[in-house]
């Protein structure tokens, strides 16, 4: 019976766990997400002279309509033409770079893969040396920005009163496992008394 | 194995309170996200009684006027329930045919929609709760063609579009019937009748029945959503708009208060549509899932900002999204959408059904109105990548009849 009634506790702890683990909350079912795996320029590369084109290499074949927009260090554009899809590159031309400023510059895609998947992905690279100490943050290291397309878009509403997470508010979601751990600390109280 | 009290007493009340919490917070979080959310908005009016506490009368005895200059069941504000039938004309039935066939449907129709019998009514019960039932006749482009050589109201075949796999099966037909009703059953017994009727002038090719909400269940005016879970209907044409008739009726002299309908089925495909997260739904589309409101807005009404671009200068609606091309700034490139969702059983599917959206539209000008958007949608909106029109057609849908006239009268006689 002691046994028993242990084994109960700890099979209840455990099945807790593993929803819990599962993601049971959010309810999102593992999807195979195209996503953004390299460039040219490379994420912090810093180049002597901006380059005839940028590209965006991601891990699946994309849609041939594709957004990219280039920013140089005066906020300018500087891009020409439109972007052209092939395969898993998305290419970009630039605006010839003669008298191509020297600073941070910022390439951005957004793009869907045939299957539908959207992606975005952001880049920094600097021509000469970057605008400023700050910029590009090492800490970004070299794989580049990537994440799914409305990602802004639900920040901003996240951003609303009362915090929500699936559409309800966040206390719903601690009261479970704040049941499990007052559980585990019964349960540990239990064994000790036991024992 | 009788415990002591002692130990029975405190392990067991903390072991039993740690299975309970545990099953609570286990329970609780999986009910959390199995539950369906909360709405924030409580359901509102309704109720055609103002004094609290007295129920609302049936909404089976609600009737909408089958006589008048124009046609019901295009302005009516859609039903619950759609049959939409097309029927070919037999062999050999020409103008005499039509015109026979036209009056014993017409009065049909004007005493379901009263709640009373047609005439030779075998289930006579049936027709008496008409919850709001509609009969909206139309004629095809070949029959207008070769039957009605000359008359007004003359239309085209749509155009090819690009997506477009069509199946005969849901294809052009000489004659649409459209019936809807707040009740299956009310639908049902006037779809029996009315194919009763045809028999000895037409055949059946295909009945599309669809559905909406259940009057009910949502506030009057919510738009409806669609089988993929998407608000779909938003900012559709109302009556009470100044250019509605504009945009809806015909003014052509002998079809004034005609209208032209587009039917087009088109077919969901869930099974890859499954496999989409809901941020490439909502991208596809323009809008948000849960409010369908535009992503660059906050309410299901605000206007799409097409312009609207991020902290990179990217677009926020993607440009080849379904808002984004479905929308035109020409207001004269407008329709009046009244579609159903349809499931039927498919054998050739996965999950041994099929879904999607029984497309309907009302259009004054088909030509001007309806095709330039579809060419849009057809070359590269992002939702074709999960919708597949598998039927379509159009029909001139003549003025309506008055008391004692039938439909299509002016046209055929």
């Amino acid at each position: 019976m002691r046994v028993g009634a242990r084994n109960l506790v700890r099979g209840l702890a455990a099945l807790a766990l593993v929803l819990l683990g599962l993601g049971v909350g959010g309810g999102t079912p593992a999807f195979a997400h195209a996503s953004l795996v390299g460039s040219t320029p490379e994420q912090g590369a810093v180049l002597d002279a901006l380059p005839g084109e940028v590209v965006f290499e991601f891990s699946d074949d994309m849609d041939a309509t594709a957004y990219v927009v280039v920013t140089g260090p005066d906020g300018a554009s500087a891009t020409v033409g439109d972007p052209e899809v092939r395969g898993t590159e998305v290419r970009q031309r630039l605006a010839p770079g003669t008298a191509a400023l020297e600073g941070t510059y910022v390439m951005a895609v957004k793009a869907v893969s045939v299957d539908g998947h959207p992606v975005t992905g952001r880049v920094e690279f600097a021509v000469g040396r970057p605008s400023d100490a700050g910029s590009p943050e090492p800490s970004e290291s070299s794989s580049p920005a990537s994440e799914p397309v409305s990602a802004a878009g639900r920040n901003g509403s996240s951003a609303a009163p009362g915090a929500e997470i699936g559409g309800r508010p966040l206390w719903v979601w601690l009261v479970g496992p704040g049941c499990l751990l007052a559980a585990l600390g019964l349960w540990w109280t239990g064994r000790r008394v036991s024992s | 194995m009788t415990p002591t009290p002692r130990r029975w007493g405190r392990r067991h009340v903390l072991h039993s309170g740690a299975a309970a919490l545990g099953g609570i917070g286990a329970g609780w979080t999986a009910a959390a996200a199995a539950l369906p959310d909360t709405d924030p908005a409580p359901p509102t009016g309704g109720t055609a009684t103002g004094t609290s506490g007295e129920a609302a009368p049936p909404l089976g005895g609600r009737t909408v006027s089958f006589h008048g200059p124009r046609q019901s069941g295009v302005a009516t504000p859609p039903q619950s329930h759609l049959a939409l039938l097309g029927l070919d004309l037999a062999p050999g039935v020409g103008r005499e045919g039509l015109t026979r066939l036209m009056r014993l449907l017409s009065d049909d129709a004007a005493r379901l929609t009263r709640g009373l019998p047609a005439l030779a009514d075998t289930e006579p019960e049936l027709a008496g709760r008409p919850a709001s039932l509609t009969v909206t006749f139309g004629f095809g482009p070949r029959v207008m063609r070769e039957v009605l050589a000359g008359r007004p109201g003359q239309v085209e075949d749509l155009p090819d579009f690009a997506t477009d796999e069509l199946d005969e099966a849901w294809g052009q037909t000489d004659v649409a019937v459209q019936i809807c009703a707040d009740d299956p059953l009310t639908v049902t017994h006037a779809r029996r009748m009315i194919l009763k009727d045809s028999r000895a002038y037409a055949r059946m090719r295909w009945v599309q029945d669809g559905y909406r909400y259940a009057q009910g269940t949502v506030p009057d005016g919510t738009t409806m959503r669609n089988v993929m879970g998407q608000v779909d209907g938003t900012s559709n044409p109302v009556e009470a708009d100044p250019d509605f008739d504009a945009l809806t009726w015909s003014s052509e002299a002998g079809f004034t208060g005609g209208t032209f309908m587009v039917v087009r089925r088109i077919r969901s495909e869930m099974e890859t549509w499954d496999k989409v997260d809901r941020a490439g739904r909502e991208a596809a589309v323009g809008r948000r899932l849960d409010t369908g409101a535009p992503l660059t807005g906050t309410s299901e009404d605000d206007v799409p900002d097409l312009e609207a671009v991020d902290a990179d200068g990217l677009p926020v609606i993607d440009p080849a999204s379904h808002v984004a091309l479905a929308r035109s700034t020409d207001p004269g490139q407008r329709i009046v959408r009244r579609g159903y969702n349809y499931t039927v059983p498919d054998a050739s599917q996965p999950t041994g059904e099929d879904s999607g959206l029984v497309f309907v539209c009302f259009a004054a000008d088909v030509a001007a109105q309806f095709v330039p958007v579809q060419r849009r949608l057809a070359q590269s909106d992002r939702l074709n990548e999960w919708v597949t029109t598998i039927g379509s057609a159009i029909y001139a849908v003549p003025p309506g009849a008055a008391e004692g006239e039938f439909v299509g009268e002016g046209l055929l006689t």
